[in-house]
């Protein structure tokens, strides 16, 4: 079953968000993913049936940014 | 993992269409939006990828919900009077049910969402508007005319009785309120100025 999950981030800037999209695009276990920037807490959206919260935080720790879940 | 609720996606929608006419585009935020629905932000992000996705998906929607009561028991073969009276009762009694919807229709035509959200109105409701039209010049019932000149007779006058029933007052502040007797009196002028 595809899951959603909501993180807030500090991805803000196109370029870092291009950072983002090389690993996520690439990423089989993604089902689909995207980043809305216009929001304060710059809010990353996944789908994904097999990832879970503490598998995606650590991808965009990996890549230098700071991700949690979105209360 | 976060569960969808029907319940809480109608509320969300009837709360944003409330917000988006009060504040505009610009000024409407998932973040206010959460607040008026007493929910987590997050919540939201679990029907609406951003929010343009939110306000493209609640324009289409209403816009088809729109459509479908509009014309629905509508026949574009009918005499031209029966027709319009037709028209004229279903567009009331959906802007009178839904009074916010003409305000943000209105929006969208004059905003850079207009392309997304009224893209596939051709297939149906301008057909047969099309189709109605066609058929009541080609039985003689009225002259043709550009589609502009005959919208603007055809139906904007009901849209001025909607705008101020729905502001309370009408021309200097006067009350106003819309009835049966004032609608079938305006359709009746309309339809004389229009008929041959």
């Amino acid at each position: 079953m595809e899951d959603i999950f909501i993180l807030k981030t500090n991805i803000k800037t196109p370029a870092e968000k291009l950072l983002v999209e090389n690993i996520f695009d690439s990423n089989d276990e993604i089902i689909q993913w995207n980043l809305d920037q216009k929001d304060i807490d710059c809010v990353l959206r996944v789908k994904s049936s097999t990832l879970c919260y503490e598998s995606i935080v650590k991808m965009i720790n990996s890549l230098g940014f700071d991700g949690a879940e979105l209360e | 993992m976060r569960i969808r609720n029907a319940d809480k996606e109608q509320l969300v929608k009837q709360k944003a269409i409330e917000l988006l006419v009060k504040d505009g585009f610009e000024n409407f935020t998932v973040n206010k939006l959460a607040k008026a629905c007493g929910i987590s932000v997050a919540t939201l992000y679990i029907y609406y990828q951003h929010k343009d996705d939110l306000i493209i998906k609640i324009g289409k929607e209403e816009h088809k919900k729109m459509s479908d009561a509009i014309l629905s028991n509508f026949d574009p073969e009918s005499s031209f009077e029966e027709g319009m009276k037709q028209q004229w009762k279903a567009r009331a009694k959906y802007f009178l049910e839904n009074r916010f919807m003409m305000y943000l229709f209105d929006q969208f035509k004059h905003s850079s969402y207009q392309e997304k959200i009224f893209a596939g109105e051709e297939n149906d409701f301008k057909t047969k508007m099309g189709l109605f039209v066609t058929n009541a010049v080609r039985r003689g019932e009225v002259n043709p005319m550009p589609v502009e000149v005959f919208w603007s007779i055809a139906f904007a006058p009901l849209y001025t009785l909607l705008r101020f029933h729905h502001d309370g007052t009408s021309i200097g502040g006067k009350p106003f309120e819309l009835n049966d007797e004032s609608l079938l009196k305006t359709l009746e002028l309309v339809i004389k100025a229009l008929r041959k």
